[in-house]
């Protein structure tokens, strides 16, 4: 009688973990039957490999989400550290490729340590330090690069972010694709196994015990920041390379895309919760949506207007799933902490 | 609103609460199974068992927070279809939760009228609201101004408060979970006169509480429960404590306090002249094989002083040293490092994230020392989980349960297994045993007397004086945030421990 309870209970649990590749497989058979060619190898490649880019800004946004924080400056950390570099990453520059990789990588880094300083020791809210290193950042790129852009990069660089392996029909196999889910895979190992990755989802799920288990929580959060600059500056590479330009006013709304991605992945905006396989299908569905839209011919303007209409549902159906699934443990707290004033006196 | 209080007034039944054949299911646990219990009109039925016996369950089932998945509830001769908080409320059913329920941001008198507020045409009635506030605080000698905000009074008072709640919304039927395992003996005794006050107004009272000597000054009924189901109810005067203990625990136990160690050795911890926020001039010491008891009143600075100790809190001058080296102020993970951990105060803050689940929060501690090289170990985790799940009989279908899932002390345990794990120089235990079971206690006392015989040194705050008589080897007595004295395992008695821990600054005899 017992192990049927667990196993009913495990089996929803299952359920609810896929939610997102629920809507994913709604979103992909609407598509399907009212898109036109939708489901062809070629378009299928295409889409993964946006999702591919998508996700990893999503991971770059998930490590700070964890920690109950959110990082606004993804886009001006990758404009930044890329222009910062920019010079040494044309072909004419002809520096070895992974020097530079690793120089725009530490500079999306360094830009991480800051956010990480200002939301620890000066004790600034997330939203408001990253809010103003989005500007500053940007700024900053602006000021050095002046009107211009640097054009024409480096071909070793520009195989990364566009090089097709092979082909499987017409589904191309990219270098982004493999690059994309080599990073997830390492991410998903990483932030679930190793001791650090743990303490993150600890401090987020409650900070107080975490401080009074003995984990340093500030500089989970400052490590959190550094890893998400770290992130976002490998995004910046792979961006610049394949529009073969570094440009001051690149991925201007990425933090926002970040943020959908991670929350329709299934993270939760107070912290703890959240995983890179969410992410992963949560960059694949807005994908989708994307590809599809276009595939319709659905005008941009509407295109836009939509998307934000799918966000807010697929969000809006995730919280519910989630809700479900903690709903007991929810009620649990506020029967016994009693710190919700939902139930009146009564309570 | 407006039910009368007066004794024996429309409301007149032999049974008002008649539990029949209840039974809740939690996925992996059955909670309650086929539990039956009633309530008579003007008693205390104390309700004993466990950790995870269902008790609280049983009263969530009342208070309509729960809905049973078979059985029936009557109140008042009345056969309740579909309960909820709301007519729980209306039926005059108060609960007093394990936890305190109090919100910490309102004063005292938004407190005790949340959700009822007085009202005079469209505008809330302050003035009167003061006033009632004020006549049931002082039914409770209560001697606090009704607008002090709630996080500014102890947790007794804090009690006391949602007692008085309880009172201003006319209760007839009242449950008290735990109401003591975060009271101070002279806060008991206020308690209890106003239970026995509200005994002969006709009150009935469900009563839970694993201090089991109170139950003989208090209950009039006592039922005893086990994994859901109801083992017996008897007569307080039909049943001993041995035969109690037994049928709680399903073992007789013969001596609840072990002590098997040998001499104290080195010192471990030394306090020297330390001041922080809520304690002054505390020096003490802690050596190597002993257990120190540090008693006093609630609010006497013992937990400040612990908190500094262990580095959350900071502290002003004079110096902390493990093995006479100095401990880093404000440092809790360097604290860890060196070898001291603290049990904290409020286990569902503090102590565990409630969101995460067993194996996750007895490993949070020890995360680097479990691991190889940075990364998990995972069978050797969830071994060691699994072993302190079975030698502390934690109450749980498995290691993954999430721990917001779990009964109050069995959270308790958990927390106790994190420290259990770390491999810790300096144990401090602030309330270590508070809302545990008598089976699971004496396991716990078995383990503290098992570590200190392995060399480990335990600082043990405690409110409860057998608890600090039965196992500590030294203990200080403190009082408005100094140490007032130091009494050996010998000379140590009840009295002495009160004389000192009321003694007044002005009588002198500061400890030095
Ligand atoms: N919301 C819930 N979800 C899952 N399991 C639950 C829930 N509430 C209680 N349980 C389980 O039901 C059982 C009974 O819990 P309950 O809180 O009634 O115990 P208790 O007798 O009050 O114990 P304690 O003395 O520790 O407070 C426990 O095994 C507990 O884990
Ligand atoms: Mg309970």
């Amino acid at each position: 009688m017992k192990n049927s309870f667990v196993v009913k209970d495990s089996i929803k649990t299952a359920a609810y973990n896929l939610s997102t590749l629920w809507i994913l497989l709604a979103i992909t058979v609407f598509f399907g039957i009212f898109g036109n060619n939708f489901l062809k190898g070629g378009n299928i490649s295409n889409i993964i490999n946006q999702a591919g880019f998508l996700a990893i800004i999503g991971v770059s946004q998930l490590v700070v989400i964890l920690t109950g924080g959110i990082n606004l400056s993804i886009g001006s950390c990758m404009a930044l550290s890329t222009v910062l570099l920019g010079p040494l990453m044309l072909a004419k520059a002809e520096m070895p490729f992974a020097l530079i990789f690793v120089m725009v990588v530490v500079c999306g880094g360094l830009i991480g340590i800051i956010n990480g300083f200002m939301v620890t020791l000066l004790n600034i809210p997330a939203f408001l330090a990253t809010f103003a290193t989005m500007y500053v950042a940007r700024g900053a790129a602006w000021l050095y690069i002046g009107k211009g852009v640097y054009y024409g990069i480096n071909e070793n660089i520009r195989f990364f972010a566009t090089g097709v392996l092979f082909r499987i029909g017409t589904f191309r196999v990219t270098m982004p694709m493999v690059l994309a889910a080599v990073f997830l895979a390492g991410m998903a190992f990483f932030i679930t196994k190793s001791n650090i990755g743990r303490k993150i989802y600890f401090t987020g799920s409650n900070p107080e015990a975490a401080r009074f288990s003995g984990i340093p929580t500030q500089r989970i959060v400052i490590f959190a920041h550094i890893l998400s600059g770290l992130i976002s500056g490998f995004a910046g590479i792979m961006y610049v390379a394949r529009i073969n330009a570094a440009d001051a006013n690149l991925g201007v709304t990425y933090h926002f895309d970040a943020i959908s991605v991670a929350l329709i992945g299934g993270a939760i905006m107070s912290g703890g919760s959240g995983s890179i396989w969410g992410v992963a299908a949560g960059a694949v569905i807005i994908s989708v949506i994307q590809s599809g839209m276009n595939n319709m011919q659905v005008p941009t303007e509407l295109q836009t207007a939509f998307l934000g209409v799918l966000i807010i549902v697929a969000v809006c159906f995730n919280t519910f799933l989630q809700k479900k699934k903690i709903q007991n443990t929810e009620r649990h707290i506020t029967d016994l902490a009693g710190k919700t004033v939902k139930g009146g006196a009564q309570a | 609103m407006g039910k009368s209080f007066e004794k024996g007034a429309s409301f007149k039944v032999a049974n008002l609460v008649e539990f029949k054949n209840i039974t809740k299911r939690f996925p992996g646990v059955v909670a309650l199974n086929n539990a039956s219990a009633t309530l008579r009109e003007g008693e205390v039925h104390v309700l004993v068992g466990e950790n995870g016996a269902g008790k609280s369950t049983l009263m969530k089932i009342l208070s309509g927070a729960y809905t049973p998945d078979a059985g029936g509830l009557v109140v008042g001769g009345r056969a309740i279809e579909k309960n909820s908080p709301a007519l729980a409320a209306e039926l005059g059913i108060s609960m007093i939760y394990q936890e305190l329920n109090l919100i910490p941001e309102l004063s005292v008198m938004q407190n005790l009228f949340l959700g009822h507020e007085k009202q005079k045409l469209f505008f809330t009635d302050n003035r009167g609201m003061y006033g009632e506030a004020k006549k049931y605080l002082e039914m409770l000698n209560l001697n606090i101004d009704p607008k002090t905000q709630v996080k500014n009074i102890g947790a007794g008072t804090q009690q006391m408060v949602e007692i008085a709640k309880a009172l201003s919304k006319d209760s007839r039927i009242l449950v008290l979970d735990e109401p003591t395992s975060s009271l101070a003996d002279s806060e008991i005794k206020e308690l209890f006169r106003i239970i026995k006050l509200l005994r002969d107004r006709g009150v009935g009272m469900f009563y839970i509480s694993h201090r089991l000597e109170e139950l003989y000054e208090i209950g009039d009924r006592v039922t005893v429960m086990r994994d859901g189901s109801v083992i017996g109810t008897y007569g307080i005067n039909e049943i001993g404590m041995d035969k109690m203990i037994e049928q709680i625990a399903g073992r007789a136990i013969r001596s609840l306090f072990p002590h098997a160690r040998k001499e104290a050795r080195e010192t471990v911890l030394e306090v020297k002249n330390c001041h922080g926020d809520r304690f002054r001039d505390v020096s003490l010491k802690v050596r190597s094989g002993e257990i120190v008891g540090l008693s006093g009143l609630i609010g006497s600075g013992r937990t400040e002083l612990a908190r500094a100790i262990f580095g959350i809190d900071p502290y002003y001058c004079g110096e902390i040293l493990l093995n006479g080296k100095k401990v880093p102020a404000k440092n809790p993970q360097k604290s860890v490092a060196r070898g001291i951990g603290l049990l904290p105060e409020d286990r569902k803050v503090q102590g565990l994230s409630l969101l995460k689940g067993i194996r996750e929060n007895m490993v949070v501690t020890s995360l680097d020392r479990l691991g190889r090289r940075g990364f998990t170990n995972m069978a050797r985790e969830k071994n060691l989980c699994a072993g302190y799940v079975r030698s502390l009989s934690i109450a749980t279908p498995s290691i993954e349960k999430l721990a917001g899932f779990l009964s109050g002390g069995t959270q308790q345990k958990v927390v106790i297994a994190k420290w259990l794990i770390a491999d810790l120089k300096l144990f401090i235990f602030d309330e270590p045993t508070r809302g545990i079971d008598v089976g699971a206690k004496s396991e716990i006392y078995r383990l503290m007397d098992g570590l200190v015989g392995k060399g480990a040194a335990i600082l043990m705050i405690s409110s409860d004086l057998p608890e600090i008589l039965g196992m500590s080897d030294r203990i200080y007595v403190m009082a408005e945030g100094r140490i007032r004295g130091e009494l050996d395992r010998g000379e140590a008695t009840q009295t002495k421990i009160l004389q000192y821990a009321y003694r007044q600054e002005s009588t002198g005899g500061v400890y030095e």
